[in-house]
C-alpha cells in the first residue's frame, strides 16, 4: 500500500514504524508480541496514555491495516507528532523534563514488574512543551535480579548533557548534536574540576563509572565474557531510580541566567506604543493566515507566540539561539501550558540531516514547510551578524513557509549600530529599497508598516 | 580487584545502544546498594518524624 519504513526505525528487528500519509502505524512482531500483551494487559498502555506519558496508542483491527507485514502480529496507530525534534535541540528544561519522564514512566512499569530495556532520549518527543513517550516496543517485563541495561545510555543521554549545563555552565547542543549517542562520561568526568565532584551523586553516576571504563578498555586484551555474580535487588534498581531523579528535578543551569538577549523583554528599543503597533500587526497577520503550525525564528522568550497563538495559531514552533532566552521560553511555555515548544538553533547553522545513512535523523528543512513564519527583529543577526546576502537570507526565510511576517531593521537603527561598532561597515547595499526589491522578488507583499520611531518596518510576505 | 567484566567490544566508544556491560554490574551492585539503604532509613526517618509529631499532637 505504499507504506515505507520510517529511516529511523531500523534498531528493533522485532518491529518498525511507518508513516502512511499523515498516519504514523507500528507494527509488532511476533517476538516483541508477548511485551507488547504485557503492558496491554496489565493496563499500563491505557493508564500512561491517559496521564499523558505515552503518546495516544491504537490497536488496529488485522484486516483494517494495509499489508505493512503480513508477519506482524499486531499493527498500533500512533498520535503523530506535529513536530519531530531531537535532544540536540532542546532547550535544558526541556532535556531535564524528558529525563524525568524516562525515569517516572521506569519507576511506575518496575511496580507492575515492566521495565524499560534502553534509555534513548530518541524515544521521547514532545507535544508543545510536554515530553511524551513514543517507544512502546521499548517495554518489557521485570524479572527480580534484572540490572538496568539503560543506566549507561540514561547516563550518555540524558544525565550528561544536563550535567554539562548544570555543573559547567556549558550547554549540550553542539556537543551533543555532535556526539549524538550522547556525552561519554568518561568524557565529562575528564572535564570536571575536583570541586564539582564531590558529591555522592557526582561519585555515584560519573566518577565511579568513568574510573571503572577506563580500567576495562585498558585491560581490553584479558577479554573474559562474564555475566554479573549477584541479581539486583529491586530495592536497588529503584533506589538509584529515585536518587537519579531527585538529582535531576534539583539541576538547573549554572551561571549566567541573564544572557545578551533573555532581558530582551524589558530592553529593547520598542516605546510602548510600538510595541503595541508590532504586536497588533503580527496577531492580524495570524488571525488573517490561521496557521496550524507557526515557526517563530528568534523567538526569544516566546512574546509572539504566545500572541500568535491567542490570535489562532495552533501551535508555534520557536527556535532561538541564546540559551538565557530559550530557557526562559521554555519555562513560559511550560508555566502557561502554551501549545509552544522552543527549540534551540542557530539559524546559520541549522540542523542537518544525520545519523544513519544520513537520513536517521532529518534535518530542519526536511521537517517544514510551516505553515507561517514569525521573523521578528532577527534577519538582521545574519545579514549583519553573520554576511549572509539579502537575496540568500530572503530565500532561505521564504522557503521556509508559504506566508510570514519578516521584519526589516535599517542600518541607523540602535541594535545594528552597536553591531557595526566595531566592525567595518561593508554593508553598502543594505537599505530597505534593496530589501523590499529582493522580498517581491521572491514572494507580493501582501501588507507593510513601519512599527517603530528608529524605521523598523515589518513586512507580510506570501509566496504563490 | 575489580573483576574484569568485560563485553567483548574492543573500545570504549563502541558500547553505544543497549551494552550493559563495561562494568555497569559492578557499578549498579554498588550505587544501588547504597542507594537501597538511603531509601530504606528516610522511609524509617519519616516514619519516627510522624509518630513523633503524632505523640505530641495527641498530648494537646
Amino acid at each position: 500500500m505504499g507504506a515505507v519504513r520510517s529511516q529511523a526505525s531500523f534498531r528493533d528487528p522485532a518491529g518498525h514504524v511507518f508513516p502512511l500519509g499523515a498516519r504514523v502505524l507500528r507494527t509488532v512482531g511476533a517476538a516483541a508480541a508477548p511485551a507488547y500483551e504485557a503492558i496491554r494487559d496489565r493496563g499500563l498502555l491505557h493508564r500512561w496514555v491517559e496521564r499523558g506519558w505515552l503518546v495516544a496508542t491504537a490497536e488496529l483491527a488485522r484486516q483494517d491495516t494495509p499489508d505493512l507485514d503480513a508477519t506482524a502480529r499486531y499493527v498500533l496507530e500512533h498520535a503523530p507528532i506535529p513536530f519531530v525534534s531531537y535532544p540536540y535541540e532542546w532547550s535544558f528544561g526541556a532535556l531535564k523534563a524528558a529525563a524525568l519522564l524516562h525515569l517516572d514512566l521506569q519507576r511506575d512499569a518496575l511496580d507492575h514488574d515492566i521495565e524499560l530495556s534502553d534509555a534513548s532520549a530518541y524515544n521521547i518527543q514532545f507535544t508543545g512543551p510536554r515530553p511524551v513517550f513514543i517507544d512502546v516496543l521499548s517495554f518489557r517485563p521485570y524479572k527480580e535480579g534484572n540490572y538496568w541495561t539503560g543506566h549507561r545510555q540514561f547516563c550518555h543521554q540524558f544525565l550528561n548533557p544536563l550535567l554539562l549545563r548544570a555543573l559547567l555552565g556549558v550547554p549540550h547542543n553542539a556537543w551533543y548534536r555532535g556526539a549524538f549517542e550522547g556525552i561519554p562520561t568518561t568524557e565529562l568526568n575528564a572535564l570536571l574540576p575536583l570541586g564539582r565532584k564531590l558529591s555522592w551523586n557526582v561519585f555515584s553516576h560519573v566518577t565511579l563509572p568513568a574510573r571503572i571504563e577506563a580500567r576495562l578498555v585498558a585491560h581490553a586484551s584479558a577479554a573474559r565474557v562474564e555475566r554479573p555474580r549477584r541479581p539486583l535487588s529491586r530495592a536497588a534498581y529503584k533506589g538509584m531510580l529515585e536518587q537519579l531523579r531527585g538529582w535531576i528535578a534539583r539541576l538547573e543551569p549554572r551561571g549566567h541566567v541573564l544572557t545578551i538577549w533573555s532581558d530582551y523583554d524589558t530592553t529593547h528599543t520598542y516605546a510602548e506604543e510600538e510595541q503595541k503597533a508590532k504586536h497588533a500587526f503580527v496577531e492580524r497577520f495570524v488571525s488573517e493566515s490561521r496557521p496550524h503550525m507557526l515557526w517563530d525564528l528568534g523567538c526569544n522568550t516566546g512574546e509572539y507566540a504566545e500572541h500568535a497563538l491567542n490570535a489562532g495559531a495552533d501551535l508555534v514552533i520557536g527556535f532561538e539561539a541564546d540559551h538565557g532566552a530559550l530557557d526562559r521560553a521554555f519555562e513560559h511555555a511550560t508555566a502557561e501550558g502554551l501549545n509552544f515548544l522552543p527549540l534551540f538553533l542557530d539559524a546559520a547553522n541549522p540542523s542537518p540531516d544525520q545519523g544513519w545513512n544520513q537520513a536517521e535523523r532529518t534535518g530542519l528543512a526536511g521537517r517544514g514547510p510551516a505553515d507561517a513564519l514569525l521573523a521578528l527583529a532577527f534577519e538582521h543577526h545574519l545579514a549583519i551578524g553573520r554576511n549572509v546576502p539579502l537575496d540568500m537570507l530572503l530565500g532561505w526565510l521564504t522557503s521556509l513557509a508559504p506566508r510570514g511576517v519578516v521584519e526589516f531593521v535599517p542600518k541607523s537603527d540602535p541594535t545594528i549600530q552597536r553591531m557595526l561598532a566595531a566592525r567595518e561597515d561593508i554593508f553598502t547595499d543594505y537599505t530597505e529599497q534593496a530589501f523590499t526589491a529582493i522580498l517581491s522578488g521572491k514572494a507580493r507583499i501582501v501588507r507593510t508598516e513601519t512599527i517603530s520611531g528608529t524605521g523598523r518596518r515589518l513586512f507580510i510576505y506570501e509566496r504563490e | 580487584m575489580l573483576p574484569t567484566m568485560f563485553s567483548g567490544a574492543l573500545s570504549a566508544t563502541v558500547f553505544a545502544y543497549i551494552d550493559p556491560g563495561t562494568g555497569s554490574f559492578l557499578l549498579q551492585a554498588l550505587v544501588g546498594g547504597v542507594a537501597a539503604v538511603i531509601v530504606l532509613v528516610r522511609a524509617y526517618w519519616r516514619r519516627s518524624i510522624d509518630f513523633v509529631r503524632r505523640g505530641r499532637d495527641s498530648d494537646k
